[in-house]
């Protein structure tokens, strides 16, 4: 790949590109849909295609074909470049790249346990025996298991020179179990992955999950209609992930600041959260599903330090916001796939862990609420404001989990609840693989340790 | 023909090589090739931002082994033969299936589907038609922002061949503008125009001043006091609600597993008299039109409700044969022509080709002079949380205006409207005569609808 890159690198140029980078992915995978005690589906694939960005007086070009001909492929540098030329015609705002190092290198990062070396049929034997897992427990009525294993070689190479070669592995298998009685449904999502192989299966055991969920599952349907108010709030290392990711992550990214769509605009330097918060976007954590060495920019990866003891520090940065807003680029640029253009995402965004043990954040508190998990939401970036549904909540009673609670609802400003954090718990970890949707699905990580919150405004939804 | 003059790859020469192998592998398979060419360009702001341009083919591969059905997909032609291997052993681990590929068959022909004006477009001629998008919103009021918008023309092709004998191919055109203008500086209103069509006979300037035209004269929206009050969606409108409650209905696949409130209800009244739906495969120039599906059966023109009575459901060969009902002669039963698929990567399900609605007719001014009390409607959002098993349903909308006295009034800031599709089919007051193609991703030949009694919350 790297010799043909080369040579549509060099026709770019011809063309009259001043910049111009290609993007190439091979992947290799298998899908299993397994529902209602059948294999519906497994499908198993293998994908290639290129995409070409070209650049020509402050305007993009993109062209991205996975007909790999030689004919094919002169036609979409031309096309690249010719976009971009027509492009740069009434392009106002002029687009650049910030600088950074040029580098040269082949990352590989092997799985333990290589996916391609297992029979299908023995991958389906896992889903079947985590659906058994799941019927197990009394009152479960459906079970879905899905598992996707996919192999990727992606490549980048610029008219820079840079020329950076990633060879990965992602796997990940989730239930939705659901449970019928008590005149109520209930159900909760298990999932499990990461940049991993087959291991991810021996490091948290699918059936002692399923089950422990399907218990999880069925107490819910018995869950009392929760309180509504200002109350303290307990939320699980899951539930901070998806506050974090949602509510302040997408707010960090540098296209929502410069489109006017974040709430941190001209906030950096400021304390915008309690000095217990620390936020990581940290695409270097090996083994999450939201990690990768280079962006698609080319730029190598480090841990990003979004709130620093409270105060803003960083956004998430690709070459082009970087070179727009003066700042310095941080290997946010991601693409969906070759045919995608790269945009500002995050990656694997935690709060960092606290000093306390989860039973001491329990304490003092009279009346509040335990939160775990999530069912969706909404967030918006440019006002500050949130609303999420807890997957699974509980009552807290003097100090005490006592009853299951249904259907929680969050809600309120973003800032106002990180300077309302009051406490940490030391269990940050980076938790359950899942998918970021921005026009594009990329695979993330989000996570932190347990979390108090003074006040937060809770309800039934 | 025109298929030689498109780019990209000999799709039926893909889908040989993989029928090749599964013969030498002594198994019943089909392979369909499809291929996407597409030029986009994006407004953003009052930019013309960003072009692309992209080329996806790759084949899809179905084995029937044993009465079991695998299968896979690849976009690597050296990988053909694996791929095929790769289906066969799918298949071992998959469900029972009760049908064949089908044979060879005739195929009619259908009229429009290449244009030879979109085949020739130009990047440059893209650029200028762009332009025009913005130059029509510009035209309203200078101060209107256009944050997203453009055109993408392409040209779609699949092929599909089968170890039944079946061989054949299709090639079309598409060219699509659309326009999203936000009007205001504090309080911003927003609208939004498309217009799909397999030629470039659509105006790109009337588009963006459409889109224009209706954020501007949402300025100034009041809210709405609440109630029970007559509703006139228009055909963009009409044809969302309808993508996401009444048509899936008419899915075999829903069908089967009892997710359709239709079922069961085949002869019975379930819309007011008068009211035709078909669904046809066959429309020249159809967006959704084709000589066969995307499994190989033979377009057709289906009605599925004739003078309010449900007449037939919409199948693809596995829906058909599990589930759909025997004919006359008692032949077995067979596909509607209705098996789409979401490209190669993709098995076939049963969708809509071209819905085309009709029933008795008003004109448009007639319809808002007879409304004491009610609301029209350009716009709706969040049709997608309805429900086609109870077509109960709740949407938004932030394009729409008060009718009061046979008179549009004025605009409304935002409500929310609410009901069960299915039983105001009963209740229609009466429909445009301004039947529209709307086309998102399904095409629509839709009126206006004009229903009575709906509650809209303010």
């Amino acid at each position: 790949m790297e010799d043909l890159a080369k040579m549509l690198l060099e026709l770019a140029r011809r063309h009259g590109a001043e910049y111009a980078d290609v993007r190439t992915e091979r992947t290799e995978g298998s899908g299993l849909d397994y529902r209602d005690k059948e294999l519906k589906e497994a499908v198993t694939s293998t994908d290639e295609g290129l995409g070409i960005r070209a650049l020509f007086k402050g305007a993009w070009g993109f062209a991205s074909t996975n007909d790999l001909t030689k004919d094919r492929l002169k036609d979409a540098v031309a096309k690249s470049v010719k976009i971009a030329k027509l492009c740069s015609l009434s392009v106002k705002e002029h687009e650049g790249l910030a600088p950074v190092k040029i580098e040269k290198a082949t990352v590989t990062w092997k799985p333990k346990k290589d996916p391609m070396g297992m029979a299908l049929e023995d991958k389906v034997q896992v889903l079947r025996d985590v659906d058994k897992a799941a019927r197990t427990v009394k009152g479960i009525n459906a079970v879905s298991v899905g598992y996707y294993d996919t192999k990727v070689e992606c490549g980048f190479f610029s008219t820079e020179g840079m020329a950076l070669v990633h060879h990965t592995v992602f796997t990940s298998l989730q239930a939705n179990i659901v449970a019928k009685g008590h005149g109520k449904i209930s159900s909760m999502r298990l999932r499990l992955g990461g940049t991993k192989g087959l291991e991810i299966l021996d490091e948290q055991d699918p059936y002692e999950g399923a089950i422990d969920m399907a218990k999880r599952v069925v107490t819910m349907l018995t869950a009392k209609k929760p309180p509504s108010g200002r109350l303290p709030l307990v939320a699980d290392p899951d539930l901070t992930g998806v506050l974090v990711h949602e509510a302040l992550g997408h707010a960090c990214e540098a296209d929502a600041i410069l489109g006017g769509d974040s709430i941190l605009e001209g906030q950096m330097g400021n304390t915008i959260a309690s000095e217990l918060v620390t936020i990581y976007d940290d695409p270097t954590v090996r083994g999450a599903f939201g990690s990768y060495p280079f962006d698609d920019e080319g730029v190598r990866t480090r841990r990003k330090v979004l709130v620093k003891n409270g105060v803003l520090n960083e956004f998430l940065q690709s070459r082009t916001t970087a070179h727009k807003l003066g700042m310095e680029p941080n290997g946010s640029a991601r693409a969906e796939s070759y045919s995608a253009r790269p945009l500002v995402r995050m990656s694997n965004t935690f709060m960092g862990g606290g000093d306390r043990k989860f039973e001491e954040l329990l304490e003092g508190i009279t009346l509040g609420v335990y939160a775990k998990g999530s069912r969706g939401g909404q967030v918006d970036t440019a006002k500050g404001t949130f609303q999420f549904n807890a997957q699974e909540a509980f009552l807290i009673e003097k100090g005490k989990i006592t009853v299951p609670l249904r259907d929680l609802s969050l809600s309120g400003d973003t800032l106002k609840m990180l300077s309302d954090v009051v406490a940490l718990a030391k269990d940050s970890r980076v938790g359950d693989p899942g998918y970021c949707g921005k026009g594009q699905w990329v695979p993330v990580g989000d996570g932190g340790p347990h979390m108090r919150i003074s006040q937060a405004v809770v309800g039934g939804s | 023909m025109a298929g030689q003059k498109t780019p990209g790859r000999d799709l039926l020469c893909l889908c040989k090589r993989a029928v090749k192998e599964a013969v030498r592998l002594g198994v019943e398979a089909e392979a369909f090739a499809s291929m996407a060419w597409e030029v986009e360009t994006e407004i953003d702001g009052s930019n013309i931002t960003i072009g692309t341009e992209s080329m996806d083919f790759g084949v899809g591969i179905r084995v029937l082994s044993d009465k079991r059905i695998g299968f896979a997909y690849t976009s690597v032609p050296k990988d053909i033969a694996r791929t095929v291997r790769f289906a066969l052993s799918a298949s071992r681990l998959g469900v029972k299936v009760d049908f064949d590929f089908p044979s060879k068959a005739a195929f009619p022909h259908v009229k429009g589907l290449v244009h030879d004006d979109v085949l020739n477009l130009d990047t440059e001629q893209g650029f200028t038609l762009t332009k025009e998008v913005l130059d029509g919103a510009m035209s309203v009021d200078k101060k209107v922002h256009v944050p997203s918008g453009g055109l993408y023309y392409g040209i779609e092709r699949f092929a599909i061949v089968n170890t039944m004998g079946l061989e054949t191919d299709h090639v079309g055109t598409v060219y699509s503008v659309s326009a999203n203008a936000v009007s205001g500086e504090e309080n911003k209103t927003s609208a939004y125009d498309t217009k799909t069509s397999r030629s470039l006979d659509i105006n790109a300037f009337k588009v963006g001043k459409k889109a224009a035209e209706l954020a501007v004269s949402l300025q100034g929206g009041r809210p709405l006091k609440g109630g029970k009050m007559d509703v006139v969606f228009t055909p963009q409108a009409m044809a969302e609600l309808f993508g996401h409650t009444l048509v899936p209905a008419f899915f075999g696949d829903r069908v089967a597993t009892g997710e359709s409130y239709l079922k069961g209800r085949l002869g019975k009244r379930v819309a007011v008299k008068g009211l035709n739906i078909e669904d046809d495969g066959l429309r020249p120039s159809g967006l959704g039109s084709a000589r066969c599906d995307e499994e190989g059966s033979p377009s057709r023109r289906n009605i599925v409700m004739k003078d309010g009575i449900l007449k037939g459901y919409l199948y693809d060969i596995a829906s058909a044969a599990k589930y759909g009902q025997r004919n006359k002669d008692r032949k077995v039963p067979e596909s509607t022509g209705n098996g789409l698929r979401p490209g190669f990567r993709g098995v076939p399900s049963s969708g809509p080709r071209n819905v085309m609605i009709e029933g008795r007719t008003k004109p448009f001014e007639k319809i808002i002079a007879s409304i004491d009390n009610g609301v029209l409607v350009h716009d709706i959002m969040g049709a997608h949380t309805a429900n086609p098993a109870s077509t109960d349903f709740s949407i938004q909308s932030s394009v729409l205006f008060k009718i009061e006295k046979g008179q549009i009034a004025y605009p409304i800031q935002s409500a929310m409207i609410s009901g069960n599709l299915a039983e105001m089919m009963q209740r229609i007051g009466a429909l445009g005569d301004d039947v529209e193609g709307v086309a998102g991703g399904t095409a629509y030949y839709i009126p206006s609808f004009w229903f009575r009694n709906v509650q809209v919350t303010g």
